[in-house]
């Protein structure tokens, strides 16, 4: 590898990014966003035209989104170390770093509170991503100038939630309110995804600046036994999950037995793979933790992130506009994947196997009712993302060691 | 009144080289840094980075943590407290340099 002598806008460089380190890993706050936009939808999938919805309701999506997040940030914070090294933060840096998340599952719960007490008002959880993304917008002006997407997106979300009084009667029924909740929880997801996803770039390619060989040396993919297999344990549950409250409810109640079912299989998919990690606690109890050198590292290529943002986006139009059928994104899944299957073909021509399950929901969405849409198109994605898994299983297993380091 | 040019010959010429101030910068910024970390940040080679190591490590700014992690050999660097006096001292001095530039006037052709 060529080697450059680091100038001065190099020392500017390298100062923030060790210093904002924790702050960068964007994906960690774009994860939270997913989750947020996954539970709108599935709660607006699922509301039965006889059954009009509470405030409460908007509490679900954001559980969903909590349940989300939790395990995978640990899992997150450990491949950016992988990837990139590790700066051991100050306590300072840590505290920073925990706060957009912090601030959201705060303001989350004042919400919960505020649609107890059946009072009206602006959603807190709006404000405060308003709020810290404005801090970052002042102190680093120039570098993280992005993150006025979320500050734009807390304070819509924050107009929207005020701009609809609270009308809730005996048993917390108030539709208008629970729709503008979930329609501002959706903001909020897709103003994370972006800055998240922003962050994470603008960390990545202040590493890849200094390492000119390293950005345009083609990345070779490497497969990974155990990671494979976890996809396809996840996959497997969430469709498992799908598969059942399609074959054995009806459709009035199916609504319900997808929510449920989808809250167990959320539940299982992370119990599992929890299970050998607590063997391992028991077993080393007392002795220093020794994390794994091996395994896959983040993805920072920019098409690929392009992608992720253009299937949230178009989750969040869904939510926002059309919740009777997810066609849209349907549509966005399948041409990611022949995306990715194209960009890395053939190492991962098995990626069209999603195109085929879209194609398969498509087919379907307009002749089923929402809930049912909804849970053909969990059965597919995550189908295909549990035979993607054990596909790379099956090369890993077969190639274990043969290929070169991409990074 | 030294001149910036009496100021520039002062620098420390161990923190002054552009890749030792640039470890020291990331070092300066967190609590320590492992090898990998320094190596992506810095963009210098394997040898260089680790000469550049040894040399802050024996002016004794720099603290240097060899471990195994399972059977992976692991380098943690940690700044030193005369590493940060040292480092806050550099940019003392730069800024006087720079100071002292602005009032300096180019000399005109006769």
């Amino acid at each position: 590898m060529s080697e450059q002598i680091p100038s001065t806008s190099d020392i500017r460089r390298i100062a923030f990014v060790t210093q904002r380190f924790l702050e960068l890993q964007g994906l960690i706050p774009a994860a939270l966003g997913a989750g947020l936009i996954f539970g709108s939808l599935l709660l607006h999938a699922v509301r039965r035209p006889d059954k009009p919805g509470r405030a409460f309701d908007a509490v679900q999506a954001f559980m969903f989104a909590v349940m989300f997040i939790g395990p995978l940030m640990a899992y997150l914070h450990r491949i950016y170390r992988r990837t990139f090294g590790d700066p051991v933060a100050t306590w300072y840096q840590k505290v920073l770093g925990g706060m957009p998340i912090f601030a959201v599952l705060a303001g989350g719960m004042l919400d919960l509170l505020q649609i107890e007490s059946g009072r009206g008002g602006p959603s807190f959880a709006a404000i405060a991503v308003a709020t810290y993304s404005t801090y970052i917008v002042v102190r680093d002006w120039r570098w993280r100038t992005h993150h006025l997407v979320a500050v734009a997106a807390g304070l819509i979300a924050a107009a929207i939630t005020a701009s609809v009084p609270a009308v809730a009667d005996q048993w917390g029924t108030d539709p208008a309110r629970s729709a503008a909740y979930l329609l501002a929880y959706t903001t909020i997801g897709l103003g994370l995804i972006a800055s998240g996803l922003l962050d994470h770039w603008s960390l990545a390619s202040s590493f890849r600046r200094t390492m000119p060989d390293a950005a345009s040396k083609p990345r070779i993919k490497r497969f990974y036994p155990n990671y494979g297999l976890t996809r396809a344990w996840i996959g497997g549950v969430f469709c498992l999950a799908a598969a059942i409250s399609l074959a054995g409810f009806t459709d009035r109640s199916l609504p319900d037995a997808l929510v449920l079912g989808l809250i167990i299989a959320q539940m299982l998919a992370y119990a599992l793979p929890a299970i050998p990690q607590l063997w391992r606690a028991v077993r080393d109890f007392g002795k220093r933790v020794v994390e794994p050198t091996r395994g896959p590292t983040v993805d920072f290529r920019l098409d690929s992130l392009t992608v992720m943002f253009l299937i949230a986006l178009a989750a969040a139009i869904e939510s926002a506009v059309s919740p009777a059928s997810p066609a849209v994104l349907a549509f966005a899944i399948g041409g990611a994947s022949v995306w990715v299957a194209v960009r890395d073909w053939p190492s991962r021509s098995h990626c069209l196997i999603g195109i085929v399950a879209s194609a398969a929901v498509l087919f379907y969405i307009p002749r089923v009712q929402p809930a049912r849409a909804f849970a053909i198109l969990i059965f597919a994605t995550a189908g295909s993302v549990m035979l993607d898994g054990l596909v790379d299983f099956w090369i890993a297993s077969r190639h274990e060691g043969t290929h070169a380091d991409a990074i | 009144m030294p001149t910036p040019f009496e100021y520039l010959q002062s620098l420390n010429r161990l923190v002054h080289e552009p890749a030792r101030l640039a470890i020291l910068v990331a070092l300066s910024a967190c609590d320590k840094a492992d090898f990998l970390f320094l190596l992506n940040v810095t963009g210098l080679t394997k040898g260089n980075l680790s000469s550049h190591l040894s040399k802050l490590e024996q002016a004794g700014l720099v603290q240097i943590e060899k471990r195994f992690e399972g059977k992976t050999p692991v380098t943690y660097a940690k700044m030193t407290l005369e590493g940060k006096v040292a480092l806050k001292e550099y940019w003392r001095s730069v800024d006087k340099v720079r100071a002292g530039v602005k009032h300096l006037k180019p000399l005109r052709a006769t």
